[in-house]
């Protein structure tokens, strides 16, 4: 089974970049389906890590530091994001008491 | 032996990332998808680290598996949540028209990328230096790094202003 | 421009302009009806006034060159063309003035006592300033623009006098009948007009005034329009409009229903000055006809048909009003025959005596129709010689005057137009004229002979009228009898200098007081018999209804031209208003256009408006969609 794998210390840009897309995707699957607003949030986060992931991948091929600080900055913006997020969570849970994203309905027709 | 070792550790933790990420999206209770997400983002860390991204994968942890699912874990803890919701089953239409977006996207930004697909990335790399990347975060990067500060100034004040009970 | 800028002008027509002005809008609040009625009628004798002192420098003037002008202002300027609002006195206009301005002035005194009580008392002497207003502009205009405007004007004043008591739909009707059928005959005069003005832009005269437009004349006969010369054109146009203005056939229908007005405004508007405006305009624009003599033709013989028509229809009337509404629209026609026939200062001559005697036939009607509270039927009439003796005096001058009997001034004026008539060669329409001359006697005398002979048949009490009424009547009736002589004496040679001197046969003269005598004769016979043949109680009408029945019931109704024109024409027309209304107004331009439009609009807004569902994970499926699609756009773009 070992020499299946490749004996290079590389692998191929395709895989990393597919593996960023595939975790960016079953992000927005999860946003799309699930019906938790909080569990909403995380499928967001899923997708930024996705995102982060191909821009590690495009640091290294062409080799460029560039990415990799753009890296850091989605952190602070991911981060900020959740917090604000989350709070508005809790907020919509006191007001409405459910955290089914089908009840905001406010913006309907 | 350490090429190979260190594929093996890429195709590994690739495997934990998808897993970590089906469990996000799949699982019923709420906490269960938070503690899933949280292995994704600390096997993606992993994930950095192997390919020279040191201080993002560091700060990887800090950040987002420390502080971004501490707040999620409280938030769920916060709202009771931890049950899953009584919800009706989803309707097929929507589980399909979810799924074909998330194929179509994934397809279609795997051709747009296939420009680049000669390339290799090499496993365990020469980092690039904390002060070359302090260096374009300071001088090249400096004003998206204000707007940033102020990002997270607007973030907490909205937070703090949301969690009073009385303004 | 000779004879330019002669002030006075001017004065004629202000001081009308300001009773209106005043009596409109002061008249009810502040005056009362005496100040009215002396503000209104003083101003027409200021115009008389002045008309007379013009009328004096106007003769000091050699034969040849009498013109006066005055411009006032210029009212259109488009380039190298200009109109302006000029005055022009000529022999023409004079004459026109002064019988327009003096009977109007004899007018409004009797109206006084007429419309003594009316609520609308000075609105009604506004209207009749209004009216000499237009009027004045319309004989003193230089110009056929201006013309026109006054032509509109008196259009106007008529439509608001005939329909002055408008809460009576009646009425109101008649007032827009006259109106709407003037219209039809505005239209041919406008047509003529724009035709004129092109073929004189044509040739480089770019000036209106009439006397550009008589030195250029041969430019009209020398073009053509359409295949058809077009002087001949212009003349027959400019006719129709005659003919709407002046009630010949075929738009003469809304003469006889214009009697709904008080009879003050029949006697000034529909006898004496309106209706002769369409014989003033062919003497004015005569050079244009004296280009084109097929034009007079068509004038000749629609003069003659009419006149003629006209008179077989009075003869079976029983409405005072309307006897004599017939008989103007026949005298009428007899100006038309002058015209037609190329003596326009005989057509003139006719209109001034014409004038006087159906002025004041119309208002001694008004006044037995006052006497009488209101009634207007001859056969409940009869007997008044005894009880307005005034009255009767005063309109059996004016039966003298209209059937032709000398020395009278009908008679004068008749006599020169058959004899015009007969040595212009068309002998069927001497003919026909001599015929319509006697028919005039016949009923006129009948008119007389019903209201004022024998007994009274009616039941109210019958009282003669006031002094402020008789006295105009007096000298209306003064001016019926001398008029003819003074004026066959000085207006011909007046209104055409340079014509040789008339030589009257004596045989013409004989034949034409042969026929008035005929007609009167046979109308005692047949009327008076009727009257003093027993029968009194029942009264109805005997002889001539009895003998032929279905003929009198024939000329009764007017030949029913009415009832011909609302099947043929009005009831299509309305038919098809209605269509119109319904089908593409309602249907098309509502339902389909307008509601069609907002509905289209409603219905898109409700279709894009279910896309917003509220729902996050819709929008987000919409989102990735899009993004999907956008891709998918730029990757085609970027392989293909």
């Amino acid at each position: 089974m070992i020499h299946f794998l490749p004996l290079t210390d590389s692998v191929p840009l395709a895989h990393i970049v597919g593996l960023g897309v595939a975790v960016f995707a079953a992000g927005a699957f999860g946003f799309l389906v699930r019906r938790n607003l909080i569990v909403l949030l995380m499928c967001v986060e899923l997708m930024l890590n996705g995102a982060n992931i191909v821009l590690v991948a495009f640091s290294r091929a062409p080799a460029s530091p560039d990415p990799q600080v753009w890296v850091i900055f989605m952190f602070a913006v991911a981060a900020a994001e959740a917090g604000v997020g989350l709070a508005l969570a809790v907020l919509i849970w006191r007001r409405l008491g459910t955290l089914d994203i089908d009840a905001l309905k406010g913006l309907r027709g | 032996m350490r090429p190979l070792l260190l594929t093996a550790a890429f195709y590994l933790l690739s495997g934990a990332i998808l897993a970590g990420a089906a469990g996000t999206v799949l699982l019923r209770r709420p906490l269960y998808c938070a503690l899933s997400l949280l292995f994704t983002l600390l096997a993606t860390s992993a994930l950095y680290i192997l390919l020279g991204a040191e201080l993002a994968g560091l700060l990887q942890i800090i950040v987002y598996a420390g502080a971004v699912m501490a707040l999620f874990i409280l938030a769920i803890h916060m709202t009771g949540q931890d049950e899953p919701l009584k919800t009706p089953p989803l309707p097929r239409l929507l589980l399909m028209a979810a799924g074909a977006a998330a194929a179509g996207l994934f397809g279609l930004l795997m051709l747009a990328a296939t420009r680049f697909f000669i390339a290799f990335v090499k496993l365990a790399p020469e980092p690039y230096s904390v002060a070359e990347q302090a260096g374009l975060i300071f001088g090249r990067y400096t004003p998206q790094f204000e707007l940033l500060s102020l990002l997270v100034l607007a973030g907490i004040a909205g937070a703090v202003v949301a969690a009073k009970k009385k303004l | 421009m000779e004879g330019n800028f002669y002030p006075l002008l001017k004065w004629m027509i202000l001081p009308p302009l300001a009773g209106f002005v005043l009596n409109g809008l002061l008249g009810k609040k502040f005056l009362s009806e005496r100040a009215g009625g002396i503000l209104g009628s003083l101003a027409v004798l200021l115009s008389f006034v002045f008309a007379l002192l013009s009328l004096s420098d106007l003769l000091n003037l050699p034969a040849a060159d009498r013109l006066l002008r005055d411009t006032l202002f210029t009212w259109i300027s488009a380039g190298p063309f200009t109109v302006d609002f000029a005055l022009r006195l000529d022999p023409l206009s004079a004459v026109m003035a002064l019988v327009v301005s003096g009977v109007s002035f004899l007018i409004h005194v009797y109206s006084i006592g007429y419309m003594h009580g009316d609520k609308g008392f000075h609105k009604y002497f506004s209207y009749l300033n209004f009216f000499v207003f237009f009027m004045l502009v319309l004989v003193l205009a230089d110009n056929p623009v201006l013309m026109f405007v006054g032509w509109e004007g008196v259009g106007l004043a008529s439509y608001l006098l005939i329909g002055f008591w408008y809460e009576d739909p009646e009425k109101a009707s008649a007032g827009k009948k006259a109106f709407i059928t003037n219209r039809i005959g505005d239209a041919g005069f406008l047509a003529g007009l724009m035709l004129l003005a092109a073929v004189m832009h044509a040739g480089g005269v770019y000036a209106l005034d009439f006397s550009t437009l008589s030195a250029n004349a041969q430019l009209a006969a020398g073009a053509s329009f359409a295949g058809v010369n077009a002087a001949f054109l212009i003349g027959v146009l400019l006719f129709v409009g005659a003919t709407g203005k002046s009630a010949q056939f075929p738009l003469y229908v809304w003469l006889p229903d214009a009697m709904a007005g008080p009879t003050p405004v029949s006697a000034l508007i529909h006898a004496a000055t309106m209706v002769t405006a369409g014989v003033y305009m062919l003497a004015r624009m005569f050079f244009l006809y004296e280009a084109a003599p097929a034009a007079l033709d068509v004038v000749l013989v629609t003069g003659c048909f009419t006149a003629f028509l006209a008179a077989v229809i009075a003869v079976a009337q029983r409405d005072i009003k309307k006897v004599l509404a017939y008989s103007t629209v026949s005298q009428l026609g007899f100006m038309f025959m002058a015209v037609g026939a190329g003596a326009w200062a005989a057509g003139v001559f006719h209109l001034t005596t014409h004038a006087f005697f159906k002025a004041l036939l119309f208002l001694a009607a008004g006044s037995v129709i006052h006497g009488l509270s209101g009634e207007q039927d001859l056969f409940k009439m009869g007997g008044l010689r005894k009880h307005m003796r005034t009255t009767f005096i005063l309109t059996a001058t004016g039966w003298l005057a209209l059937s032709g009997v000398p020395p009278l001034a009908g008679f004068y004026s008749k006599d020169l137009i058959l004899e015009k008539v007969f040595t212009s060669g068309a002998g069927f329409v001497w003919l026909t004229g001599l015929l319509t001359a006697a028919l005039t006697a016949y009923y006129i005398s009948r008119l007389l002979i019903l209201a004022f002979m024998d007994n009274y048949r009616g039941r109210e009490h019958a009282h003669e009228s006031p002094a402020v009424m008789t006295v105009p009547m007096g000298l209306l009736a003064a001016l019926s009898v001398v008029g003819g002589m003074a004026g066959a004496a000085w207006l011909l040679p007046f209104l055409q200098p340079g014509a040789p001197p008339e030589h009257h046969s004596a045989l013409m003269i004989a034949i034409s007081v042969a026929a008035a005598a005929a007609g009167i004769i046979a109308a005692f016979l047949i009327t008076g018999r009727r009257i003093g043949g027993g029968h009194h109680a029942a009264w109805c009408p005997r002889s001539l209804a009895a003998a032929w029945p279905r003929l009198h019931r024939l000329v009764y109704n007017k030949f029913y031209v009415d009832e011909i024109y609302e099947a043929l024409l009005l009831k299509p027309l309305a038919r098809f208003a209605d269509w119109t209304f319904r089908v593409p107004d309602s249907k098309v331009i509502d339902g389909a256009l307008v509601n069609g439009t907002a509905r289209l609009f409603m219905s898109l807004g409700r279709t894009l408006g279910a896309a917003q569902t509220g729902n996050a994970q819709f929008y987000a499926i919409v989102f990735m969609a899009g993004l999907c699609l956008l891709l998918a756009a730029v990757l085609a773009g970027y392989y293909l």
